[in-house]
């Protein structure tokens, strides 16, 4: 593998040369979402806003939404009947990023579907994670085979409305009158975006405050912290009895972050979080942001915190595991998994909280996750067949069993009392934490979450270094924020610049 | 008097038409591999040097002409100087290592004793052995709370140590993965050249009294010079081109401290989506590493014993 002759590593390296510029072989800067063999209009022709009165059609839907198109015709975009005029069953392809208990879970739940009826058959591809799924979705629009339905993570919303490549969900909204009112509003309200619901909402998660019981009760520790200051009295009394070498194991993860400010009620970004006009910079370069990043420092460099990494590979929990700490933040996505592994630990007792938060709770968590595109490369019967399935995965049943498989919030009201949920908060009641606190936030730009172009690159390219800047060379809060600032709005005039907007 | 000029014109005539012919045939046979050649090297090359020409959106749709703008701004962004300096020293750290234990099995194995296929077969193995099972492999060897090495540390009594979390260890990690993978071309090549190597100039040699470690200096370094060459511009290369460890292992953290040159091509092209700006840094990889090459060559293969 490693050995290449010279001509070889030159063939290579050329290789590798084509390989960056991602493969796109057509050297016309043609747009690439015509789809000149779908009937149904065009999604470039422009969802129109629900609401007739947005009709100025604020920056963020960009050039997609031109003014004043009446509903009916996005409603055309998803002809919702179409299932009734096919031949035979109608496959469609799935894309997701779900794995261990979550892609058993989802693949069961897929296989009922299939049996339950004969009309749509759904096809359940894993694309590895959630970056490299859209990495191959960005890739396909470009020339190559593309799904019916990929999963998206939350920081794609931008990205998937500029993209030209989705049937915004609106559609189907309008053409079935479907009705959101037995869902939990601000899994809706998260992926709306002047007035238009681009993906269905899905897996919804949420972090919270994973902690060793036995340690806490060790080092003489009541009930669970709710703020940062808590968390850092409570890692005190950690290190200073002894029970372990860290109260806190910390990742990289600017999620986390991100809610801190939900929590507080506000805004990440401006343009309303980009939810009214696009975001063109971070507002966290306030008195906020720097109480935040001077707790992380603190911690960190008290030695009350030790740093893992990206927490990709479980190093946090397994920090946890081997009592080198006792609490840790993750998603509730994680819960089953952690559960399930924890039995291998008798020394460990998982309990769990909710998020932490600055101090205020005046707002509310975000909502983190993915949620399910529809890719307008799609022939009529299979959009008709695509919403068939999404709308049949989120109904209370489906959610329930989900929830329970994973970890995931139910996005249905009416899915927590059956027996599914009732059964498993009596047993388990760590699964309703995420749950209670998505309920307890309000309405506002501030918890519906940010919405910013190329939000995962912010992450890395602005949070991740600014922290690790802390976290490893003792820099000060103060540059820190400043640098992430700096980086953020760069990563983001970057974006803007290139989209043309 | 006339008749020469004549002749000489006639045979220059057939000359040229002989040579014409040639070219013809030469063309002919070598249109195969030209074909192949043009279509997957020198077209996407073409293509790759166009492309950073150009600023794009990440749907590839939008495309603006901004000149050599990329160009300029991969070779002054201090990221991309930082990618250059840690490929250096990623170079540094596992050509010569990776040569010099590489050549050491293949000496201790250039040895007729019984069970020596055993061992040749465990030092060529790690050829066999894809980079993801190879990182795989440091992972559980790495990991500051599961790895082997940090689970001995603790043992004993000491601190786990953060291989890839700490700026000043991740690089270190993502040598030893690859000098070990390379370890096992390096042996076969090397163990190739020792074969080969003529026994009656080691007899002399020995009856003229020289000393195991003049032996090795004197003939064997010298005679596999062509050899040891040839490795040193391939594990060069390679080390311009890792990139599956560093994506499985760092991401190219922390702080950039393994953010080796074609990863960061990569985060442009991936993570950016940014395909406009990552040819530009592709391109001036792909210069880089033509003059090195170049240059390792001209100072190199004067020497370089070639035999008689």
């Amino acid at each position: 593998m490693r050995f290449r002759r010279r001509s070889t590593a030159l063939v290579l390296s050329l290789a590798l040369v084509a390989a960056a510029c991602g493969g796109d072989d057509d050297a016309d800067p043609a747009p690439a979402t015509t789809e000149a063999d779908t009937p149904a209009p065009d999604p470039d022709d422009g969802p129109a806003p629900t609401d007739p009165d947005s009709g100025d059609a604020p920056a963020t839907t960009a050039a997609d939404a031109p003014d004043g198109d009446p509903p009916s015709e996005l409603a055309a975009l998803c002809p919702v009947d179409a299932l009734d005029d096919a031949d035979g069953a109608v496959t469609i392809e799935f894309w997701h990023s779900m794995t261990v208990e979550l892609e058993e879970t989802l693949r069961s739940l897929v296989t009922d579907y299939n049996a339950s009826q004969d009309r749509v058959q759904v096809n359940l591809v894993f694309q590895g994670s959630y970056n490299e799924s859209l990495d191959k979705y960005l890739t396909a629009l470009r020339g190559g085979t593309r799904p019916n339905i990929v999963q998206l993570e939350e920081t794609a919303l931008q990205l998937g409305v500029d993209s030209d490549g989705f049937v915004p969900l609106q559609a189907c909204v309008d053409a079935s009158g479907y009705s959101f009112d037995d869902y939990i509003q601000r899994t809706v309200s998260a992926y709306t975006v002047d007035d238009v619901l681009w993906p269905m909402p899905f897996n919804t998660s949420n972090p919270i405050l994973y902690a060793n019981r036995a340690a806490l009760d060790a080092a003489g520790v009541g009930p669970l912290p709710t703020t940062l200051a808590e968390i850092r009295t409570a890692a005190e009394a950690i290190v200073e009895s002894g029970v372990a070498p860290n109260g806190l194991s910390l990742t990289s993860s600017s999620w986390i972050i991100e809610q801190l400010f939900g929590l507080a009620d506000v805004e990440y970004v401006n343009g309303a979080n980009g939810r009214e006009t696009r975001a063109t910079e971070v507002l966290f370069d306030s008195e906020l942001g720097l109480e935040v990043f001077t707790w992380l420092h603190d911690m960190v460099n008290d030695g009350l915190a030790t740093y893992v990494g990206s927490g990709d590979d479980a190093e946090h929990f397994i920090a946890l595991a081997l009592g080198q700490a006792a609490m840790t933040i993750d998603t509730t996505a994680a819960l089953r998994s952690v559960l399930i592994g924890a039995r291998d630990f008798p020394d460990v007792q998982v309990e769990v909280g909710p998020m932490p938060s600055i101090g205020s709770r005046d707002g509310g968590v975000l909502v983190g996750g993915a949620a399910l595109w529809l890719d307008a490369e799609t022939s009529d019967e299979q959009r008709a067949a695509a919403w068939d399935f999404m709308t049949w995965l989120n109904e209370p049943e489906q959610q329930a069993t989900w929830h329970a498989g994973t970890g995931y919030v139910p996005i249905r009201q009416s899915a927590i009392e059956l027996p599914a949920v009732t059964d498993l908060w009596a047993e388990e009641p760590e699964f309703r934490t995420a749950y209670d606190q998505l309920v307890a936030g309000i309405e506002s730009s501030a918890t519906a979450g940010p919405v910013i172009g190329n939000h995962a690159q912010l992450r890395e390219r602005a949070m991740v270094p600014a922290f690790e800047q802390m976290y490893l060379n003792a820099m000060p809060p103060e540059t820190a924020l400043q640098q992430a600032v700096a980086e953020a709005n760069a990563v983001i005039a970057d974006y803007n610049r290139r989209t043309g907007n | 008097m006339n008749r020469r000029p004549v002749n000489d014109r006639a045979r220059t005539r057939t000359r040229t038409r002989r040579r014409w012919r040639e070219r013809g045939l030469a063309f002919t046979l070598l249109l195969p591999s030209l074909l192949v050649f043009g279509v997957f090297v020198f077209y996407p090359f073409a293509r790759t040097f166009w492309l950073g020409f150009f600023e794009t959106d990440p749907f590839g749709g939008r495309r603006t002409f901004v000149g050599l703008d990329q160009y300029t701004d991969t070779l002054t962004s201090s990221s991309f100087r930082n990618s250059l300096w840690v490929t250096l020293k990623f170079t540094l750290l596992t050509v010569p290592t990776g040569l010099a234990l590489g050549l050491g099995l293949a000496i201790l194995a250039h040895q007729k004793l019984r069970g020596m296929g055993f061992y040749r077969t465990v030092f060529s193995s790690t050829v066999a052995t894809s980079v993801a099972v190879a990182s795989l492999m440091f992972i559980s060897l790495l990991s500051p709370s599961v790895g082997l090495i940090n689970q001995a540390i603790r043992w004993f009594g000491g601190e786990p140590i953060f291989f890839l979390q700490s700026p000043g260890w991740a690089l270190v990690a993502i040598s030893a993965v690859t000098v070990w993978q390379n370890l096992g071309i390096i042996f076969i090549v090397t163990s190739a050249g020792l074969q080969s190597l003529p026994d009656d100039l080691y007899e002399s040699a020995r009856l003229d009294g020289a000393s195991a470690w003049s032996r090795f200096v004197d003939i064997t370094v010298p005679l596999l010079s062509p050899t040891l060459l040839f490795g040193f511009v391939v594990l060069t290369i390679t080390s311009f081109q890792t990139f599956g460890q560093v994506d499985l292992l760092t991401n190219g953290g922390p702080l950039e401290a393994t953010n080796l040159i074609v990863f960061s091509i990569f985060e442009t092209a991936f993570r950016d989506f940014n395909p406009g700006s990552a040819a530009a840094q592709a391109v001036v990889l792909f210069f880089i590493v033509l003059v090195l090459t170049a240059v390792q060559f001209k100072i190199l293969e004067r020497r370089v014993f070639y035999g008689r």
